[in-house]
C-alpha cells in the first residue's frame, strides 16, 4: 500500500444538493416512509453492504438490496401493526456533513457522497449508527431523484443488531 | 374453618410439578420445561460442560477450509477454536489458545497460513499444531520444550460428514453418524439435487446478537406454530409471504388468507407438513407443498439432472425431495430446500446468542440461480429482513417475560401422545405445528444435563 496515495480533493456539492441530501434525511428523520419512496427512480437501487468496500450486492450478501418493489414491501412491514420488531419504531435522526461530488459524472447525474450519523431510541436503548452515504442523482423535472443510494455502515460487518428503519 | 390454600387443586396440581433444586432432570417434564432453563446462569454453565462438552457440535463447512494451509476461526460452545487444514491435507481443530500463557493464536476469521505465531511472546505453531518455535529458547532445557505437551490443543473428536464438519469435546459417546439419525437426509438431498455433487459458502455471512438463549433459536428451527402470528407483517394478499424466492413470483403461501382468520381454524396452514423429532434432540420439517420445490422444476437445471439421472431418476429425486429445515443439536440448521443456508448459534451467555447465517452455493446450478439464494438471504434473514428480525425482537421479548416468576413452566405440549413413529428408532412424527422436535431437544438435554461425570 502506498501511504502516499491520498484521495483526490473533492469538489463540494452546491446548496441545491445538499439541501436534497437534508430533505432526504428529514423525511426519514420524520418517519415519512411514502414521501421517501417518491424522492426515488423507477428502476432504483437501495443497498447497504455487509462487507467493507464490497462492490456488487449480486455476488455478495447485502443486509439491504432493494428494488423499487422490496422498499414498497419495506413500507407496507413498517406500517403493518403486527411488525413486531418496530412495535414500538426506533426514532431516529440523521446528520450529514463532508458533501462533495466524485469527479467524472455529468452535472445532471451527480455522485453525491458525504458522511453520517444517525443516532437511533427504541426500548429505552440509544445507538449510533455511522458510516458514508453514495447518492446517484438524476435530473427529472427540475429535480433531483434518487437512482442509487448506497449506505456504507462502518460496522458493515459486525455482529448487528436489527437495523429495521432505512438509514 | 378455613381453606388452607395449599389444600387446594391448584396448589395440589402445581406442587407436582415444582422443580426439585437439587435435581436438573426435574426441569424437563413430557409437556413442560421449567423457566428457568432459559434464565439461570447457573444452568446455563451446565450446559457448556454438559451439552455442548458432550454433543457432536458442527464447526465449519469443508469448503471454509479447502487448501492446505486454509484456517477458519469459531468457537465451540464458548471456545474459541480454529478450524485448520494442515499440510498434509488434514483437517484439524485447535483451541484457540497459545499454550504459553494463554493469547489467542489467531485472530482472522478466515485465511490461509503456514503458521500460526502468537502476538505476545512470538511462540510459532505449525498447521498440525505443533510447536514449532520458541523466541529465546536457551531459558528452557529441551527436555522441558520436549516433554511439556506444549503443541496446541485438539478437540478431541472431529468428524467430517461430506464436507459437514463437526467436533465433540468428549471423547466417548457415539459416533456423528449415529448421533445425526434421520438429519442425514438433508445433508445427503442437498448433495444428490446438487449437479455437480458440491456445495459451497462463499457468498458472506449474515451476523446478528440477541438478548435471549441460544435454545431459542435452535427450538424456532422447527417451530411451524409461529409463522402465522410472529411473521403477520411480512404475509400479502392471499396469504402468501411477500419474500421471493427463484421462481416464485407470488412469495411462499403460509396461510390460508390472513392472520386473522387463522385464530378460527383447528389447524394450522402448516400441518399438511411434518415436524419430525429423533433421538439426540435431532429434527427437522418436511416442506408443506411443491411451491417450495419451484427451483428443481428451473429448466436449465432439470436438463442436467436428467442428464445426470435420466428422466423418471429426476422425477424419483423430485418426489423424495422433503425436508426443509433439519435442525442439528445443539446448534446448526441446515435449510436444504429453496432458500438454502447453514445457520449457526453461539451461545454467549445465558441471555445473549451470537446468530450466523451462511447462504449456500450449488455447484451446478445456473448462476442467477444461485444469485436468486444470496439475494433471496438478505430478506429473509439479514438484520434488514422481513422474517428473522421478527423472530429476533420475540425472542428478546420471551427472554424478558421469563423474568416474570409465575407460571412457572413453558407448555410444549402441542400434539403430545398423537404422534407416530418414524423409521429411524426414536423417532416420532408429528403435524408440522406440533411440539413434536422441541420434546425430542429436551429429552437430549435432560440426558446430557443429568448423566454423571
Amino acid at each position: 500500500m502506498d501511504a502516499m496515495a491520498a484521495p483526490p480533493r473533492r469538489k463540494m456539492a452546491l446548496p441545491e444538493i445538499w439541501e436534497f441530501l437534508f430533505y432526504e434525511a428529514e423525511l426519514l428523520n420524520e418517519q415519512k416512509f411514502e414521501a421517501w419512496l417518491t424522492l426515488f427512480t423507477p428502476d432504483c437501487l437501495y443497498w447497504m453492504p455487509a462487507e467493507d468496500d464490497q462492490l456488487d450486492g449480486e455476488s455478495r450478501i447485502s443486509l439491504y438490496y432493494d428494488d423499487r418493489q422490496i422498499m414498497e414491501d419495506r413500507i407496507y412491514r413498517l406500517r403493518h401493526p403486527k411488525m413486531y420488531s418496530q412495535r414500538p419504531m426506533a426514532r431516529g435522526v440523521r446528520l450529514i456533513s463532508n458533501v462533495v461530488l466524485e469527479d467524472g459524472h455529468p452535472e445532471d447525474a451527480p455522485v453525491v457522497l458525504s458522511s453520517f450519523t444517525m443516532t437511533e431510541f427504541r426500548l429505552n436503548e440509544q445507538r449510533t449508527l455511522g458510516g458514508r452515504y453514495e447518492h446517484h442523482l438524476v435530473r427529472q423535472d427540475s429535480d433531483w431523484k434518487i437512482a442509487k443510494k448506497i449506505v456504507r455502515l462502518v460496522n458493515c460487518d459486525g455482529v448487528l443488531k436489527n437495523v429495521g428503519v432505512p438509514v | 374453618m378455613t381453606t388452607k390454600l395449599a389444600d387446594t387443586p391448584v396448589a395440589a396440581k402445581r406442587r407436582r410439578y415444582v422443580a426439585d433444586p437439587d435435581d436438573i432432570g426435574s426441569l424437563v417434564q413430557p409437556d413442560r420445561v421449567h423457566g428457568s432453563v432459559y434464565t439461570d446462569p447457573a444452568i446455563f454453565e451446565l450446559e457448556m460442560e454438559r451439552v455442548f462438552g458432550r454433543a457432536w457440535v458442527f464447526l465449519a463447512h469443508e469448503s471454509q477450509v479447502a487448501e492446505p494451509g486454509d484456517f477458519f476461526s469459531t468457537h465451540l460452545g464458548r471456545q474459541p477454536v480454529i478450524v485448520c487444514r494442515d499440510k498434509e491435507g488434514a483437517i484439524r481443530v485447535f483451541f484457540n489458545r497459545c499454550t504459553h500463557r494463554g493469547a489467542i493464536v489467531c485472530r482472522e476469521a478466515q485465511g490461509n497460513t503456514n503458521r500460526f505465531q502468537c502476538p505476545y511472546h512470538g511462540w510459532i505453531f505449525d498447521t498440525t499444531g505443533r510447536l514449532a518455535g520458541v523466541p529465546y529458547r536457551g531459558a528452557y532445557s529441551d527436555e522441558f520444550l520436549a516433554d511439556e505437551g506444549l503443541n496446541l490443543s485438539e478437540v478431541p473428536r472431529v468428524e467430517n460428514y461430506r464436507g459437514f464438519i463437526f467436533g465433540c469435546l468428549s471423547d466417548t459417546g457415539v459416533g456423528l453418524v449415529e448421533h445425526m439419525g434421520p438429519l442425514i437426509e438433508g445433508i445427503d438431498g442437498i448433495l444428490e439435487r446438487a449437479p455437480e455433487g458440491a456445495i459451497s459458502v462463499p457468498v458472506g455471512v449474515h451476523q446478528y446478537e440477541f438478548r435471549g438463549n441460544w435454545k431459542m433459536q435452535i427450538e424456532n428451527g422447527m417451530d411451524e406454530y409461529h409463522p402465522p402470528f410472529s411473521h403477520a407483517s411480512s404475509v400479502k394478499k392471499g396469504g402468501h409471504q411477500m419474500q421471493r424466492a427463484y421462481g416464485s413470483t407470488d412469495g411462499y403461501k403460509v396461510v390460508r388468507d390472513s392472520e386473522d382468520q387463522e385464530v378460527g381454524y383447528a389447524e394450522s396452514y402448516y400441518d399438511i407438513a411434518e415436524c419430525h423429532g429423533a433421538d439426540y434432540g435431532q429434527a427437522f420439517l418436511t416442506i408443506p407443498d411443491e411451491s417450495r420445490k419451484v427451483d428443481l422444476r428451473e429448466e436449465s437445471y432439470k436438463a442436467k439432472m436428467i442428464a445426470n439421472l435420466g428422466e423418471a431418476g429426476y422425477e424419483d429425486m423430485f418426489e423424495r425431495a422433503r425436508m426443509s429445515n433439519a435442525v442439528f443439536y445443539p446448534n446448526m440448521i441446515l435449510r436444504s430446500t429453496g432458500n438454502v443456508h447453514i445457520r449457526t448459534i453461539q451461545p454467549v451467555a445465558v441471555d445473549h446468542t451470537i446468530i450466523r447465517v451462511w447462504p449456500i452455493q450449488i455447484a451446478g446450478y445456473a448462476d442467477h440461480m444461485n444469485k436468486g439464494v444470496l439475494k433471496y438471504s438478505n430478506i429473509h434473514v439479514s438484520v434488514a429482513s422481513f422474517v428473522q428480525t421478527d423472530d429476533i425482537e420475540i425472542f428478546e421479548r420471551v427472554q424478558e417475560g421469563l423474568q416474570a416468576q409465575q407460571p412457572e413452566w413453558l407448555m410444549l405440549a402441542r400434539g403430545l401422545d398423537r404422534e407416530w413413529e418414524g423409521q429411524f428408532p426414536g423417532e416420532l412424527v408429528g403435524k408440522a405445528s406440533w411440539e413434536t422436535g422441541i420434546r425430542k431437544q429436551f429429552a437430549y438435554w435432560k440426558d446430557l444435563m443429568t448423566a454423571p461425570e
